[in-house]
């Protein structure tokens, strides 16, 4: 079995209500739990397009409750668009019972879909002698990064801050996209050890960690200061105001591996 | 560093389009027999008018990143929206999207087997073609100005506005050196308001498109459209190169000369192109 500590904290971009932050992350609760298997995921629905808050979510569960083996990638995927289908046209209908019908603004939207990026991570127990391990999962500029004994040893997708830009690769909603969502996905794979620490986050937090370590920080120890989202909250703040940070909607998964 | 302020609702932005409507403009591009200018560029900012409108679509709302006006100039200097939002010099975007009038326009399309099919598609129109009389560049620019100083009061430090100048021939009311530089010497705390200069083709010919030097102009009027111009921002280089193909060098300015109706879109789309994350 496998034991971990975890918590989820997020902010909505400074100005947004808390209700537009199109982050989602799964599990939802703090927690402790110990399994064969223990998963978790983030995604960052994208400002431009509709229902980017739903897609992100559907991605999260899915990839939760559902890896994706890389050889079977596609049938993943088609799990995901019915899905996707079901939640759009639940919506369109909800609009219809609500008296407001789609306007024609939304409908470009509503037929292009949404976009997200995705980043998940699956841990597994040691076992007959082999060590723990882990698989991530992700597509865009959302990261993991794994910290043991105080170090950085681990980073993906992006390895240096000069790889994040305005315009991320994001995970579409549409079917028609497959092929070009099969090349996006990324995955690796490594060791774990007891007392491992990973951090999952949107590409905001991402970036300022990288940069932070490129430059011989150790941003680790000032995220593993939030232990509730008041602190986050604050923490995040702090950050913006001294424009360490882009304002953005911000998610950060901590994961502490306590038995192995 | 400048040009990189949050576009939000709670710091939009604006854009404001300046058209010339001298008579001119009813006659056709040289390439495009019987579409006549004032009708490309109507279609093309009614188009770009559509899409910055889904941009900024949510679920049921039409968030207020921008404020958008039309300014045009012939017969008469002023705004220049049709319908509901005439007389309006300056409206946010979310009203922009409960105010067109709906066309249907045909188009061709594949139809899968190796030939075309004409479809029928809803055209939203906030701004009708107009070509009539001279070309009265200073006083629409100078209102151009004013127009901006009234946004930039309350929104100071906002990404800086973009202003959008489409015009085929050369002011009849004096030069517009003075009006230019006075709209691009407005600021906010993130820059200068930004002055695309584009010139519409009335002859064939080359085109110029973003030149980083004025070697090569024809002469002093298009000189003078190529000094007033602002310089493309690294975001609208970057927009330029990755979604137009075109090799800008740095330096690059707004300014296009002897445009055809591609190139109409092409300036529109790169002038426009802003980071809304």
């Amino acid at each position: 079995m496998i034991k971990v500590r975890s918590i989820s904290l997020t902010e909505c971009k400074a100005g947004n209500k808390p209700q537009e932050n199109e982050d989602a992350f799964f599990p939802e609760h703090i927690r402790e739990e110990a399994k064969d298997v223990l998963r978790l995921a983030v995604s960052d629905g994208a400002t431009e397009g509709m229902l980017s808050l739903g897609w992100a979510h559907i991605l999260t569960r899915n990839l939760v409750r559902r890896w994706p083996d890389p050889e079977h990638l596609a049938e993943w995927l088609d799990n995901v668009y019915g899905d996707w289908a079901g939640y759009s046209d639940n919506y369109k209908r909800q609009r219809e019972v609500r008296k407001r019908p789609i306007k024609w603004y939304e409908e470009p939207g509503l037929e292009a879909g949404a976009f997200a990026t995705l980043i998940g991570v699956s841990l597994f127990a040691s076992m007959e002698g082999r060590p723990g391990r882990f698989e991530v999962a992700g597509v865009g500029d959302s990261c993991i990064f794994l910290v043991r004994e105080d170090a950085l040893v681990f980073r993906f997708p992006f390895l240096t801050a000069e790889e994040f830009n305005n315009q991320p690769v994001l995970l579409a909603s549409n079917c028609t996209r497959k092929a070009r969502a099969l090349e996006q996905f990324q995955f690796a794979r490594g060791d774990l050890c007891m007392s491992d620490r990973l951090y999952l986050m949107t590409d905001a937090l991402a970036a300022w960690f990288v940069r932070k370590s490129q430059a011989g920080y150790a941003p680790w120890r000032e995220l593993d200061k939030f232990g509730d989202r008041e602190s986050f909250s604050l923490g995040i703040k702090q950050l913006r105001e001294t424009r360490q940070i882009r304002n953005d909607d911000m998610t950060l998964t901590r994961v502490s591996v306590i038995e192995l | 560093m400048a040009y990189s302020a949050e576009i939000s609702r709670a710091n939009p932005s604006c854009f404001l389009f300046v058209i010339d409507q001298s008579g001119s403009m009813s006659d056709p591009y040289p390439a495009m027999p019987g579409k006549p200018k004032a009708n490309g560029v109507s279609d093309a900012i009614n188009k770009l008018l559509q899409d910055l409108v889904v941009r900024c679509a949510k679920e049921d709302i039409v968030r207020d990143y921008f404020h958008i006006g039309v300014i045009g100039y012939g017969a008469q200097v002023g705004p220049a929206f049709s319908g509901a939002l005439a007389g309006k010099e300056l409206v946010p975007i979310s009203e922009v999207a409960t105010a067109p009038r709906i066309e249907e326009r045909s188009r061709k399309v594949d139809d899968g087997a190796g030939g075309l099919v004409e479809e029928t598609v809803k055209f939203p129109v906030w701004f009708d073609p107009v070509a009539k009389n001279g070309t009265p560049m200073c006083h629409a620019l100078t209102q151009a100005a004013a127009v901006l100083r009234g946004f930039l009061g309350a929104h100071p430090d906002c990404f800086p506005p973009v202003v959008m100048h489409f015009t085929d021939g050369e002011s009849t009311d004096g030069d517009p050196t003075t009006a230019m530089r006075e709209l691009t010497s407005l600021s906010t705390s993130d820059g200068n308001v930004l002055l695309f200069n584009c010139h519409i083709s009335s002859s064939p010919g080359p085109q110029v498109a973003f030149p980083n030097s004025s070697e090569g102009l024809p002469d002093q009027y298009a000189m003078m459209l190529y000094n007033n111009a602002s310089e493309l921002t690294p975001f609208m280089l970057e927009v330029a190169k990755r979604e137009h193909g075109f090799n800008l060098q740095p330096g690059a300015k707004c300014f296009t000369f002897n445009s055809d109706q591609v190139l109409v879109v092409q300036a529109l789309d790169i002038g426009t192109r802003v980071n809304l994350r």
